[in-house]
């Protein structure tokens, strides 16, 4: 096990920035997802630390050893690292068995039957067991992708990589494999980095999420904090569903702030250090939006109309109407309004947060 | 390695076409080329009416052959590939058959049967019309420009076969049938989206046939003058080797071949660059229901038969019958049977030497091809650079210059060294004309493996050249093979700069036939011409036993 | 030492080896018996031939018997090729070939006249007219004379009468589209064109008759020997374009052709050999091309290959020219080597010229 340090990592092609000056310290035993949107620079993250491509500028350490400098690169075979691969990668004109014991093979001191030990162990890890005869193109999806995970921790690596290795798959399976993946990295506590486009597999399996934009690291945090504290409008909108509304200080105090809204409506928000006139955005979940066919007490209550109500089992998207905006709210279990029906809404000035725009 | 291939390059395409570049800017003599520079030959070939008339003669009649092999090409591909026609790997064999023909025996085969009045065909057809119609006309005559198109067709049909039929075999069906199941018909289905995805695939094939063909001179230039047209390629045949020379022409000509070629392979580069797009091979190909022919079976099996009959039945019996002629007739009777063209054969002095120089030369050249194509396309295609990609696109421009003209730029390049004089520098020539099918074929090979398949090798620990071994060559073998057959068959059939650089230790067949049809014994050189093709089953054979693979599956992966 | 090693040794040594030295043209002795030994000594003579392989090969094989010890290998480049690649082979001091047969004289000439041919007077010398030898440097092996090849099946006798009257013959109206010519630049190819352009003949023949003889509508080929070929086959009545020794081959063959020589008949001496001044094996060298040019050598190859030797005053053996159809040409139309190197190109242009406007 071994950490994994990133140091200002920048990475080129031709004149295009792919991944721009990222600094990110992955602990022993982390499970971290580098989470994005497509063309973020994820994988090219991913695959500079593999030694699959070299960096432009910038360093990246396994444990304290330096492996990646620009114009300098520990070939990939050299450093002890797993991958799993989008594609799967499983080689098609070898069995099960000769898949995952071909990097076994490769190393030194190991007899035929520790390799057998091993491959047995790995196929009993990802609950393939007498698959081991198997040839590539009688397995399902869901198992060509286990023999790629038994493929890469066989060889103990000291960092296993992960490239969006459940998208190939349906949503059943893909939702069973997040939590045995989880499983199999905390059972063998290796450091794991992980690629994903989807935030809701990224929320279950990881213990840190590094969101990525553009080439840049948007936010850092464990995903709770980063659902409930987006540091950012895109934070905001990548991870869950959110209100966006702008708006301006009218004031703020140490611990409380007011701010006004189109259609002349005022809210109050936790927390303060705003100055007043300042231009900022103001971000809420659809679930913390309450709604009502009666009146609400207190602050940040309003009478609106609604718009639309879409119904999903066991909860709706309610859309309701406040002055010109259009919000968004989860209702659970799910309630039937018409459209135009009037109701209270209602969202408590702790659900709230604060983005500044500046002036 | 880059350093290598580099080397290779230079020595086999990028110095010899230089000499040849350089040759058109001299003054000419009555025999070869003076020591004055001069502007005469560019100008009156880049810039004349005459030559440029040449060479869009040789362009349309590309064209025509190319519209004709993808037409027939692709319906022959389809049927085999995507219906559920019996007997499929019999017309595998019989569709790809002609690829055992060398050009220029098939046009002796042709002459022997198509000609206006003593023709084979015309003979026969006379006798069976005759019994109804008094002096019937006769129904064929090959020395016509449709007989051009034809035969040059026949040679070029199975290119296109084979690429198709290999695109269509590891084509995803589930596609196609996603459109029969949103109710559109068999051949909707076929015409809106199976021939689509095949597309890259049929242009590639389409533009390889029209560059062999925009460089052919023998068949073109034979009849082409009985008829009353000129290509290129045969002026470039003439203006190298009649009294007087116009060797600065010639290279010229060669030159504005090479561009014309040049824009066709960049063109193909771009092509197969879309067909990545298209062809994702993961390792299992679904192989979707074929479509039920039913009553229009018999019309299937009638179109390829008729092919086979036209291209494999008549021709090669015509070789056959004429290698035991005395000499040229309408018919074979008794008084003009004779075996003396084989037995000649085993016992003239140098044609055993020949028999076997060939053969080396086969083997050698295929393996090279092989390996050389391979690692090119791979250097090219996962170290992406200025050197690498320049190495894949110089070794294919030799394909692009006529065998007659490129071969004098390998003599000029090789005439001071010890290569000279020997075998080597004809194993420079068929490598270097040979190559490009290496560098194409493979890189369209490589181009279906996902590169991640190597790449987890390397996370597995295995070093670059381990991966190389252990994952990608194997998973491309059938395309290496196609490669090797290919190649093997193409130096056996070699003439044009084989003729400039044989010697007196260095013969092979297909320059000892060429000398039999230059001396008018076509007898003889039919003879040569069945053995030629027997030795060419029979490589193919070993190398199918070998490697247990066919040359026709080779392609559908 | 690895192979390696081995093997780059062995590629410098060759690179260091020395030319040849090329020896003095007078130290040859005259007496067969001693020639016969020195030749035996090089073992080998490399023959570039220019005339059909087999014909080649056999001649080969029969000096071989009467000259056991001396291999002949032969290597076929034709006309322009093996000057071309004689001259390139010269310059680069590669010094491959010992004796050259050219079908081209004027190639010949050249390579005389640039001092890369050893003078050599055969034994035999006085018995070769003038006109075909070139000083005492090289000599023409047989004659070629043109002649029109009929396919006996297609041409009555009282039409091959007519034909041999005179080249005219062919513009008969029973002619129209029954024969063929050819559009090919050879040497055999020119010589019909070479008569008919000489000025000498201009109100006899001249590009005017040329222009006739295409409005007869023959058949053209690119290749002349398929222009015979198809008069073989049947396919073509009969070819203007033929010529003796190539007929021969065929109707030794048993083909059902014959041929005649109009009045008047194109000659030229064919088949020029000389030895190169290079030679790696100068007696062996010098004993073929005596043997080839003696009277045993000529009748070799007048039984062998049909030519008509050039050799004055021995007997004709050639198998045709005993049979009773068999005519000796009557009038003989000498070509005149010189307008023929200057008019070649021009001439033949203007025949391609002609050949195409008939056409359209």
């Amino acid at each position: 096990m071994s950490s994994v340090r990133l140091k200002s990592l920048t990475k080129r092609f031709d004149k295009t920035t792919v991944v721009d000056g990222i600094d990110l310290d992955v602990s022993e035993g982390e499970f971290l997802v580098l989470l994005g949107p497509s063309g973020c620079g994820k994988t090219t993250t991913l695959r500079c630390i593999a030694g699959l491509e070299d960096v432009s500028s910038g360093e990246i350490l396994i444990g304290d050893k330096i492996v990646s400098a620009p114009g300098l690169s520990v070939p990939p075979e050299r450093r002890a690292i797993g991958m799993v691969f989008q594609s799967y990668a499983i080689w098609p004109h070898m069995t099960v068995k000769e898949n995952i014991a071909f990097g076994l093979k490769l190393k030194r001191g190991l007899s035929a039957s520790d390799i057998d030990t091993r491959v047995r162990a790995g196929l009993d890890l990802v609950g393939l067991s007498g698959f081991a005869e198997r040839e590539i193109h009688k397995l399902s999806g869901g198992q060509q992708q286990r023999v790629a995970v038994a493929r890469a921790v066989v060889l103990e690596p000291r960092v296993l990589l992960f490239d969006e290795p459940l998208s190939n798959l349906d949503a059943k399976l893909r939702e069973h494999m997040r939590f045995e993946l989880r499983q199999i990295q905390k059972r063998l506590g290796i450091t794991s980095i992980y690629v994903t486009h989807d935030q809701e597999e990224a929320m279950v399996v990881a213990d840190r999420i590094v969101l990525m934009n553009a080439g840049k690291i948007e936010q850092i945090g464990p995903p709770k904090e980063i659902y409930n504290r987006p540091a950012s409008l895109f934070a905001a909108d990548f991870i869950g569903l959110t209100n966006s509304i702008s708006g301006k200080v009218v004031r703020s105090t140490n611990d409380a702030t007011l701010i006004a809204i189109a259609g002349g409506y005022e809210i109050s928000v936790v927390g303060g250090g705003h100055s007043a006139g300042d231009l900022v955005d103001l971000l809420c979940r659809p679930e913390f939006l309450a709604i009502s066919a009666k009146p609400f007490d207190g602050a940040n209550a309003f009478s609106a109309e609604i718009d639309e109500v879409i119904f999903l089992g066991n909860s709706a998207d309610v859309y309701v109407r406040l002055g010109e905006l259009r919000l968004r709210a989860q209702v659970s279990p799910a309630r039937d309004w018409p459209a135009g029906t009037k109701v209270w809404i209602k969202i408590l000035p702790e659900d709230l947060r604060i983005l500044g725009k500046g002036k | 390695m880059a350093l290598f291939l580099t080397a290779v390059v230079l020595a086999l395409a990028v110095i010899p076409l230089v000499y040849v570049f350089d040759a058109q800017f001299y003054k000419e003599t009555r025999v070869g080329l003076s020591e004055e520079r001069s502007l005469d030959a560019v100008k009156a070939v880049y810039a004349s009416a005459e030559y440029l008339g040449y060479l869009a003669n040789a362009l349309i009649l590309a064209a025509l052959v190319t519209a004709l092999s993808l037409l027939v090409g692709v319906v022959l591909a389809l049927l085999v590939a995507r219906t559920d026609l019996s007997h499929k790997s019999l017309w595998d064999t019989m569709i790809t058959l002609p690829l055992y023909l060398s050009p220029f025996t098939g046009l002796m085969a042709w002459i022997t049967l198509g000609s206006e009045k003593t023709g084979f065909i015309n003979h026969i057809l006379r006798k069976i019309l005759g019994v109804f119609i008094e002096n019937p006309k006769p129904l064929v005559n090959i020395w016509s420009y449709g007989g051009v198109v034809f035969i040059m067709f026949l040679f070029f049909c199975p290119f296109v076969y084979l690429f198709t039929v290999g695109s269509l075999r590891s084509m995803n069906t589930s596609l196609e049938e996603a459109a029969r199941m949103s109710g559109a018909t068999a051949i909707t289905g076929l015409r809106k989206i199976t021939l689509p995805m095949c597309l890259p695939a049929i242009l590639a094939s389409g533009l390889l046939v029209f560059v062999l063909s925009v460089e052919m001179y023998t068949v073109p230039g034979i009849i082409g003058a009985t008829v009353g047209f000129t290509t290129l390629p045969w002026k470039i045949f003439e203006d190298s080797t009649a009294i007087p020379v116009h060797r600065a022409h010639a290279a010229a000509g060669g030159c504005l071949l090479l561009f014309v070629t040049i824009a066709g392979v960049w063109l193909q580069n771009r092509l197969t660059q879309v067909s990545s797009r298209f062809v994702t091979v993961g390792g299992k190909g679904f192989q979707g229901r074929p479509i039920a022919l039913g009553k229009y079976s018999w019309l299937a099996v009638g179109i390829i038969l008729l092919y086979v009959l036209l291209a494999d039945i008549l021709p090669f019996g015509a070789l056959l019958i004429a290698s035991f002629m005395r000499f040229s007739a309408s018919m074979i009777t008794p008084d003009l049977f004779t075996t003396k063209h084989y037995v000649a054969f085993f016992t003239t002095q140098n044609m055993m030497a020949a028999l076997w120089n060939t053969i080396f030369l086969a083997v050698l050249t295929g393996i090279i091809c092989v390996l050389l194509g391979f690692v090119i396309s791979l250097m090219d295609l996962r170290r992406p650079s200025l050197v690498t990609k320049s190495i894949a696109f110089l070794s294919i421009l030799p394909v692009a210059v006529p065998g007659l003209v490129y071969g004098l730029g390998l003599l000029w390049t090789y005439l001071q060294t010890p290569l000279y004089g020997t075998i080597w520098i004809l194993l420079l020539a068929h490598v270097a004309k040979m190559l490009p099918y290496g560098v194409i074929v493979s890189r369209s090979g490589l181009l279906q493996l996902h590169p991640e398949l190597e790449e987890s090798a390397r996370m597995c620990g295995a070093t670059p050249t381990r991966a190389i071994a252990s994952i990608a060559a194997p998973l491309v073998k059938p395309t290496l093979i196609a490669i090797l057959f290919f190649v093997m068959l193409n130096s056996i059939k070699e003439l044009s700069a084989s003729i400039l650089l044989y010697s007196s230790n260095s013969h092979i067949l297909s320059v000892l036939t060429w000398h039999y049809m230059d001396n008018g014994d076509y007898q003889y050189a039919a003879a040569i011409g069945i053995i030629q093709t027997a030795i060419m089953i029979g490589i193919v054979l070993i190398t199918r036993m070998l490697f247990r693979a066919r040359l026709e599956a080779a392609f559908g992966q | 030492m690895t192979s390696r090693t081995a093997a780059v040794l062995s590629l410098l040594a060759l690179l260091a080896a020395p030319p040849v030295a090329a020896q003095q043209a007078s130290s040859y002795t005259s007496d067969e018996a001693k020639l016969y030994e020195a030749a035996k000594a090089e073992g080998t003579v490399v023959w570039y031939v220019g005339g059909p392989l087999d014909g080649m090969n056999a001649i080969a094989a029969e000096f071989q018997k009467v000259y056991p010890g001396i291999k002949v290998e032969t290597l076929r480049l034709v006309g322009v090729a093996q000057y071309q690649r004689f001259l390139d082979e010269t310059n680069a001091k590669k010094y491959l070939v010992d004796v050259l047969q050219s079908t081209d004289y004027p190639s010949m000439v050249s390579l005389v006249d640039l001092g890369h041919i050893a003078q050599w007077k055969l034994p035999t010398f006085d018995k070769i007219p003038e006109r075909y030898r070139i000083k005492d440097y090289a000599y023409a092996q047989y004659t070629s004379t043109n002649a029109i090849v009929y396919n006996v099946n297609k041409v009555t006798p009282e039409e091959v009468k007519l034909l041999e009257s005179g080249w005219e013959a062919v513009l008969d109206p029973r002619f129209k589209g029954r024969f063929s010519v050819s559009s090919m630049k050879c040497g055999v190819c020119y010589a019909p064109v070479h008569m008919f352009m000489d000025p000498k003949f201009k109100d006899r023949f001249g590009p005017e008759f040329l222009r006739k003889v295409v409005a007869q509508q023959p058949a053209v080929y690119a290749e002349v020997l398929v222009t015979l070929d198809r008069v073989v086959a049947g396919e073509q009545d009969f070819t203007m374009w033929g010529w003796e020794s190539a007929a021969a081959i065929k109707q030794m063959e048993g083909a059902p052709i014959r041929w005649i020589f109009p009045k008047p008949t194109p000659d030229f001496g064919n088949s020029w050999q000389g030895i190169s001044k290079y030679s790696t094996h100068p007696n062996a060298a010098r004993l073929f091309l005596n043997w080839t040019m003696s009277e045993k050598g000529a009748l070799a190859m007048e039984r062998i290959y049909g030519g008509y030797s050039t050799l004055q005053g021995i007997p004709d053996v050639r198998v045709y020219a005993q049979e009773k159809w068999y005519a000796q040409p009557k009038e003989i139309y000498p070509v005149d080597w010189e307008r023929w190197g200057n008019n070649y190109h021009k001439d033949m242009d203007e025949w391609a010229a002609i050949i195409k406007r008939g056409r359209n």
